[in-house]
C-alpha cells in the first residue's frame, strides 16, 4: 500500500509541489520572523554583554508601573547625592552620573531631523572611565554645551561631518553645537539605529536631564570585590524600594531583555499574517486534494475492489498530505532564513538598524515549520480523505468521471451553523475587546462563508460573467467551466476571499478612522493650531510660553502627559493642562461638574473612564504617580468622550507637582481676533524660533496628516496581506490545471470542432478571471461587514463615523481581475498546447 | 457555402505517414490515394492497425502528414498552419466521435451550434430545424448531455457535424458504443445526410453492418488501400473481411 502512495505521489508531483508551495509560503513567513527576532536577540545579548565590560553595578529608579523601557521610561532619575554614597561604599573603584533622554536634533541645514522610527537620544559622555559604553572613532571627546559626540551610524546617514554645527533641543530652547567626534556603541555604529548625542556630563545635565540628578549611575569595582558583592554593598547603603541596583550581567539581561521585547512585539505581528498564510493556503490544500481524490475515484476504487481497507485507502492519502506538509514545512524553513534577511532589510528602511552577527535556526524554529507544515495540510485533507476512504468498489466499474455534485441543502446548513457561531465569536470578542475569540470569530466567520457560499455561486458567477458571455463564445464557455462545479469555484474564491477581506477591513477601519477624524476636528477642537514634533515626541515646555507673549495668538493651552496608575483602571495616561485655556482650544462638553474652574488635587475624567471607574463627580479616586506616590484626587468633572482630551485631566500645576519631567507633548493654540491666517502663523514661526522641531498645522493639515499616518499603516498592512492574495492566486492557478488536465477530452473536442488556440485561452482566463473576482466580491462584502463590526466596537476610542472604503474597492476589483488574468497565463498555456489528437484520444 | 464547386468533396493523393525515427518507424500510411466524390457516404474499413484511424486524422486535418496532398473542397489541407487549420475543422469539416462528443456544460442546442458560435456566425434557422427534426431531438434541445441516452448523444453529435454544412462530415466509430437499435438510428441518419440532402459521408469503422450503410467501401490494411467495394451489404462486407482474415 505503501508503495503505491509513493508511486502515485511521484506521478502527481507537479500538482502537489504547487500544494506545497502554498503550505511553505505562510511557513517562510513564520520561520523568518523566528529567524530574525531570535538572530536579533542574539546579537544584542553579546552586544550588551561586552559594552558593559568596564561596568561593575548599576543604579537607577525603580520603574514605577513596570513597564519596559519601549514603553516610555517611568523610572526617577537618580539624586546627586545618591551618588555620593555610593561613592564611599567600600569597594567602589569610581561611579558616574549618566543621562539619556529623548532629545531632538537639528541638522545644519536648520531642519529637524526626523526619525523613522529608532528615537534621537541625548547622552552623558564620560571621558576616560571604564564604565563609559561608547567609544570614539574619531575627533576628541566633547566639553562644554558647544562640543557634542555624534554616533557613526548617524553621521554616516545625515552625511555629517567633525566641524559642522548642529541644533539640539532637550529641555530648553535650541542649542548649537560643534560636532568634535564619532563615536561607536561598543563595536557597532549604533544602537539599532538609535541616533545619539553626547555632551559632556555636566552639559547633558543641563541639556537633557534633571538638574542635580542622573539616569543611572554606572559603577566599576576595586579588584578582588565580584559584582554580586558590590551589588549586595550598594543596595544596603540605599533606601529599600527605590533602586534597582543590578549587576552589569542582570542590566545587560535588563536592557537586551527590553530591545527583545520590543522585538517580540514585531514577531508576533508577522506571525499573525504567516497564520492567515497558513489558513489560506489550507484551503488550496483542501482544494488541491478534493480534485485529486475525485478525478482519482476510479484509481482509488479498484484499490477497494482489490482488498485495500477504507482505512488503507484514507491512510494513503493522509500519507500524501504529510508528505507535502513535510516538504512545505522544510522549504519554509529554508526560505524563511532568506526572507529573515529580508525583514532585516525591511527594518533598515525604517531606519531600525541591526548589527550584523550569525543567523540563528533555533530547535523550536524547525519544529514549528514541520510541525505546523504538516498539521495544517492533514487537516486541510482530512476531508477529501475521509471521501477517498468511503469510495465504494463499484465505482471503479463506473463511466463517469467525477462525481455529479449533491444537494446542497445540508452543507448550506451546517455552513450557516458555522457561520453564525462566528458571527457571535466576533461580535462577542470585539464587545469584550478578547483578541483571541475576534480571531476563531473571523476565522470561523470565513470557513461558514466558503461553506455556504456554492448556494449562490452559480447565480452570481453567471452574473459576473454575462459580460464575457455576451462578447463571444470563449466567454459563454468559461463562463459554463466556472459556474459547472460550485463546491470547486466556491472553494478556490474563498482562498482569495480571506486576504481581501482582511484588506477590505482595516479600509474600512482607515477610512472610517479619517471620516472620524475629519468629524472630530470639527466638533472637538477649538484651536487654530496644533503644535507638535515628528513623532509626538515630548518638546520643550518654554514653547507655550515664548507664544503666549505674541499678541496675535489668543488661546495656548500645552499638553502633557505622563502615565499614573488610576484607581482600580490600572496605568493610564493623564494629561496636564490649563482649564481656563482647555476650553478655548477643545470643544469639550461637560456632562458634569465644573471642568473651567478644576482646581488642584481634582481630576477631570471623560465619559468612557468615568464608567470604567465606576465613578461620578466628587468620588475620590487614588492616583499613584512616579515621583510622589499614592494621592487621593476628587473627581472635578465629567467630560464626553473627546479624541483630543483622552481619558484623565488634572491641572498644570498638580502635573508640575507629581511629574519630574516637564515636557510636553502638544501645544494647541487659537488666534486672537481679527488675525488674518497668515498673521496668525507667522506669529507662531516667530514664537517657534529657537525650536525647529516643533511643527505648526492648522486644522486642514493637521486633519491631512492624521489621514495620511492611517494610510500608511494601511498600505503596510496591506502590503502584508499580499502574501496570502498571493497564495491563493497560486491556488487558482492550482484549480485551473487540475481542471485542464480533468476536462482534456473537452478540450480536444473543442478544438476538433474548430476553437482556436486563442479562444481556448481566452475560455480559460474567464473562468480565471470570473473566479478571481467572485472571490474579491465575497472579501469585499465580508471584509467591509468586518470593519463595520470593528468600527462599532471602536466608537468609544474615537472612531465614531463608519465610511466604505470605495476606491480601495475598485482597486480590489481591478486587481483581482487583473490576478485572475496573471493565474490563468499556465494552466492557459498548458490547455492550448494539448495536441488535439492525443487530447481526442485521453481515455 | 462560396466554395467553387469542385468534383471531390475529399481528394488524397499518395499520403504517406509515419512515427518514430530510424529502425523504430512505423509505417502508419503507405502511400494512400482516395477521392470521395460529392454526396457519396464512404467507409473506410480495415482490422486494428491497418491505419484507418490514422488516415481519418490525417483527412480530417487532426494530424499531418509526412508527404502527400489532401484536398478538401478544393482546398489544400497539407500545409497549412494551426490556425487555418482549425479554421478549416471549423468551418468546413464535422466531426462524429465514438465517444465524448459533446460538452457537458452545453445543452443539446447549444452543442449543436458550436462549431457556428465558435466561428461568430449565425444560424441558418431553417437548415437548423431541419437538421435538428432529422436526427428526432426536437423536443430534447434543452437537456444536457448527462441528460441523454448515448444514442441521443450521438444524434446530437450528429447533427452539429452536419449544422454548418460542411464540405464532408467524419465520423470514427460512431457506433462503436451503442447497442445495435441506436446504431442503426444513427447510421441510418447519415446515410439519408448524404443521400437526400447531398452530405458528404466518411465513416471509419470496423462494423460490416456500419459498412453496410455506406455507399462504397474501401478496406485499409498495413496502411494501403488495398481493395474497395461499391455498393456495399454487410454480408458481402463480412465476407470480404473473412477473406483478409484468412490471408492474413
Amino acid at each position: 500500500m505503501l508503495r503505491a502512495t509513493w508511486r502515485g505521489l511521484l506521478s502527481r508531483k507537479l500538482r502537489l509541489l504547487l500544494a506545497s508551495l502554498s503550505v511553505l509560503l505562510g511557513i517562510s513567513f513564520a520561520a523568518g520572523a523566528y529567524v530574525l527576532t531570535d538572530s536579533i536577540g542574539k546579537v544584542f545579548d553579546n552586544l550588551f554583554a561586552t559594552i558593559n565590560q568596564g561596568t561593575a553595578v548599576t543604579v537607577q529608579g525603580v520603574s514605577a508601573f513596570g513597564t519596559s523601557g519601549f514603553d516610555g521610561n517611568d523610572r526617577e532619575p537618580v539624586p546627586q547625592s545618591v551618588l555620593d554614597d555610593v561613592s564611599k561604599v567600600p569597594g567602589v573603584s569610581s561611579a558616574v552620573g549618566a543621562v539619556g533622554q529623548p532629545t531632538s536634533l537639528i541638522l545644519p541645514n536648520g531642519k529637524a531631523f526626523k526619525s523613522a522610527g529608532p528615537p534621537v537620544l541625548g547622552v552623558s559622555y564620560h571621558q576616560d572611565s571604564p564604565q563609559e559604553t561608547l567609544t570614539i572613532v574619531r575627533g576628541s571627546a566633547p566639553k562644554g554645551l558647544g562640543q557634542v559626540l555624534v554616533d557613526a551610524n548617524t553621521v554616516t546617514k545625515q552625511h555629517l561631518a567633525i566641524g559642522e554645527t548642529i541644533g539640539v533641543i532637550g529641555n530648553g530652547p535650541q542649542q548649537k553645537a560643534t560636532i568634535v567626534g564619532v563615536a561607536r556603541f561598543g563595536s557597532t555604529n549604533s544602537l539599532a539605529g538609535a541616533t545619539l548625542l553626547a555632551f559632556d556630563p555636566p552639559s547633558a545635565q543641563q541639556l537633557f536631564g534633571t538638574p542635580g540628578a542622573w539616569d543611572a549611575l554606572s559603577i566599576s569595582a576595586q579588584p578582588g570585590v565580584s559584582d554580586t558583592v558590590l551589588r549586595d554593598r550598594i543596595a544596603a547603603a540605599l533606601p529599600a524600594d527605590k533602586y534597582d541596583v543590578l549587576t552589569s550581567a542582570q542590566s545587560a539581561a535588563q536592557q537586551s531583555g527590553d530591545i527583545k521585547k520590543g522585538l517580540s512585539f514585531f514577531n508576533t505581528f508577522l506571525q499573525y499574517f504567516a497564520r492567515i498564510a497558513l489558513f489560506v493556503g489550507a484551503f488550496l490544500i483542501f482544494n488541491t486534494f478534493s480534485m485529486l481524490v475525485a478525478q482519482r475515484t476510479r484509481e482509488l476504487a479498484l484499490m477497494r475492489a482489490l482488498g485495500a481497507s477504507r482505512g488503507q485507502v484514507l491512510r494513503s492519502v493522509l500519507t500524501e498530505a504529510v508528505a507535502v506538509g513535510l516538504v512545505g514545512g522544510l522549504g519554509g524553513l529554508g526560505l524563511g532564513v532568506l526572507l529573515a534577511k529580508g525583514f532585516q532589510a525591511l527594518l533598515s528602511a525604517i531606519g531600525i538598524e541591526i548589527p550584523k552577527g550569525p543567523t540563528v535556526v533555533e530547535t523550536r524554529t524547525v519544529v514549528y515549520c514541520l510541525v505546523a507544515g504538516v498539521l495544517v495540510t492533514v487537516v486541510a485533507a482530512a476531508i477529501p480523505a475521509r471521501r477517498a476512504g468511503r469510495m465504494a468498489p463499484v465505482q471503479a466499474l463506473r463511466e463517469s468521471g467525477p462525481a455529479e455534485s449533491k444537494s446542497l441543502r445540508t452543507r448550506t446548513l451546517v455552513g450557516a451553523v458555522i457561520l453564525g457561531l462566528g458571527v457571535v465569536a466576533l461580535v462577542g470578542g470585539l464587545a469584550q475587546g478578547a483578541i483571541a475569540l475576534v480571531g476563531i470569530g473571523a476565522l470561523l466567520s470565513f470557513i461558514g462563508v466558503t461553506v455556504v457560499s456554492p448556494v449562490f455561486t452559480r447565480p452570481v458567477v453567471g452574473l459576473l460573467a454575462a459580460p464575457f458571455a455576451r462578447v463571444g463564445v470563449a466567454g459563454r464557455l468559461g463562463r459554463g467551466n466556472a459556474m459547472r462545479n460550485p463546491r470547486r469555484t466556491s472553494t478556490t474564491a474563498a482562498a482569495l476571499m480571506i486576504g481581501l477581506a482582511l484588506v477590505a477591513a482595516i479600509s474600512t477601519l482607515g477610512s472610517s478612522a479619517k471620516k472620524s477624524i475629519v468629524a472630530a476636528v470639527a466638533t472637538s477642537l477649538g484651536a487654530d493650531y496644533v503644535l507638535h514634533t515628528d513623532q509626538y515626541q515630548p518638546f520643550s515646555p518654554d514653547v507655550a510660553a515664548a507664544l503666549s507673549k505674541q499678541p496675535e495668538i489668543g488661546k495656548v493651552a500645552a499638553f502633557t502627559q505622563a502615565r499614573a496608575k488610576i484607581g482600580k483602571a490600572g496605568t493610564s495616561s493623564i494629561q496636564g493642562v490649563d482649564p481656563s485655556s482647555l476650553q478655548a482650544v477643545l470643544r469639550l462638553k461637560v456632562l458634569s461638574g465644573d471642568l473651567s474652574g478644576l482646581r488642584d488635587d481634582q481630576l477631570a475624567v471623560s465619559k468612557a473612564e468615568a464608567k470604567n471607574l465606576g465613578a461620578k463627580v466628587g468620588d475620590t479616586i487614588e492616583v499613584s504617580w512616579a515621583k510622589t506616590g499614592t494621592q487621593p484626587m476628587t473627581v472635578g468633572a465629567v467630560f464626553d468622550n473627546n479624541q483630543f482630551a483622552g481619558g484623565y485631566l488634572v491641572t498644570a500645576s498638580d502635573y508640575a507637582r507629581n511629574v519630574t519631567d516637564k515636557k510636553v507633548v502638544v501645544v494647541a493654540v487659537t488666534a486672537a481676533a481679527s488675525t488674518t491666517p497668515a498673521q496668525s502663523r507667522a506669529a507662531i514661526e516667530r514664537g517657534l524660533a529657537s525650536f525647529p522641531n516643533v511643527q505648526i498645522e492648522d486644522q486642514a493639515e493637521f486633519v491631512k496628516k492624521q489621514g495620511a499616518q492611517i494610510d500608511g499603516i494601511l498600505n503596510f498592512i496591506t502590503g502584508l496581506l499580499l502574501l496570502s492574495v498571493l497564495i491563493a492566486v497560486l491556488g487558482i492557478i492550482n484549480t485551473l490545471a487540475l481542471s485542464v488536465i480533468e476536462r482534456t477530452r473537452e478540450l480536444g473536442l473543442l478544438r476538433a470542432v474548430g476553437l482556436q488556440r486563442r479562444q481556448l485561452k481566452r475560455m480559460i482566463r474567464v473562468e480565471s478571471i470570473v473566479i478571481a473576482v467572485f472571490g474579491a466580491l465575497l472579501g469585499l462584502v465580508v471584509g467591509v461587514a468586518f470593519g463595520w463590526a470593528l468600527v462599532s466596537a471602536l466608537h468609544d476610542a474615537g472612531i465614531t463615523d463608519f465610511a466604505i472604503p470605495w476606491a480601495r474597492i475598485v482597486e480590489v476589483l481591478v486587481i483581482a481581475a487583473l490576478g485572475g488574468v496573471l493565474a490563468a497565463a499556465l494552466p492557459a498555456r498548458r490547455a492550448a498546447k494539448l495536441k488535439v489528437l492525443d487530447a481526442i484520444a485521453t481515455d | 457555402m462560396t466554395t467553387p464547386p469542385h468534383p471531390a468533396a475529399v481528394l488524397a493523393v499518395d499520403v504517406r505517414k509515419s512515427y518514430g525515427k530510424g529502425e523504430t518507424a512505423v509505417t502508419a500510411l503507405a502511400g494512400v490515394s482516395l477521392e470521395v466524390p460529392r454526396g457519396q457516404m464512404l467507409a473506410v474499413m480495415g482490422p486494428s492497425g491497418s491505419g484507418k484511424s490514422t488516415l481519418m486524422h490525417c483527412l480530417a486535418g487532426l494530424d499531418t502528414v509526412d508527404t502527400g496532398s489532401i484536398e478538401i473542397g478544393g482546398t489544400q489541407v497539407v500545409g497549412l498552419g494551426d490556425k487555418q487549420l482549425t479554421a478549416l475543422r471549423r468551418d468546413r469539416v464535422g466531426f462524429v466521435f465514438q465517444q465524448f462528443n459533446l460538452l457537458p456544460t452545453l445543452t443539446a442546442g447549444e452543442n449543436i451550434l458550436l462549431p457556428l458560435d465558435i466561428a461568430g456566425k449565425k444560424p441558418d434557422k431553417a437548415w437548423y430545424d431541419e437538421v435538428v427534426g432529422a436526427v428526432g431531438l426536437a423536443d430534447r434541445l434543452s437537456h444536457r448531455p448527462a441528460e441523454l441516452s448515448g444514442g441521443q448523444q450521438q444524434r446530437v453529435a450528429c447533427a452539429r457535424a452536419l449544422v454548418t454544412k460542411p464540405d464532408v462530415v467524419f465520423a470514427d466509430e460512431p457506433t462503436g458504443n451503442l447497442d445495435s437499435r441506436s446504431g442503426a438510428e444513427v447510421l441510418s441518419f447519415l446515410q439519408a445526410s448524404a443521400r437526400d440532402k447531398g452530405q458528404t459521408v466518411v465513416i471509419v469503422t470496423h462494423d460490416p453492418v456500419a459498412a453496410g450503410y455506406a455507399d462504397k467501401v474501401v478496406f485499409l490494411a498495413d496502411g494501403l488501400i488495398v481493395d474497395h467495394m461499391d455498393a456495399p451489404t454487410s454480408e458481402k462486407v463480412l465476407e470480404r473481411m473473412k477473406r483478409f482474415e484468412a490471408s492474413a
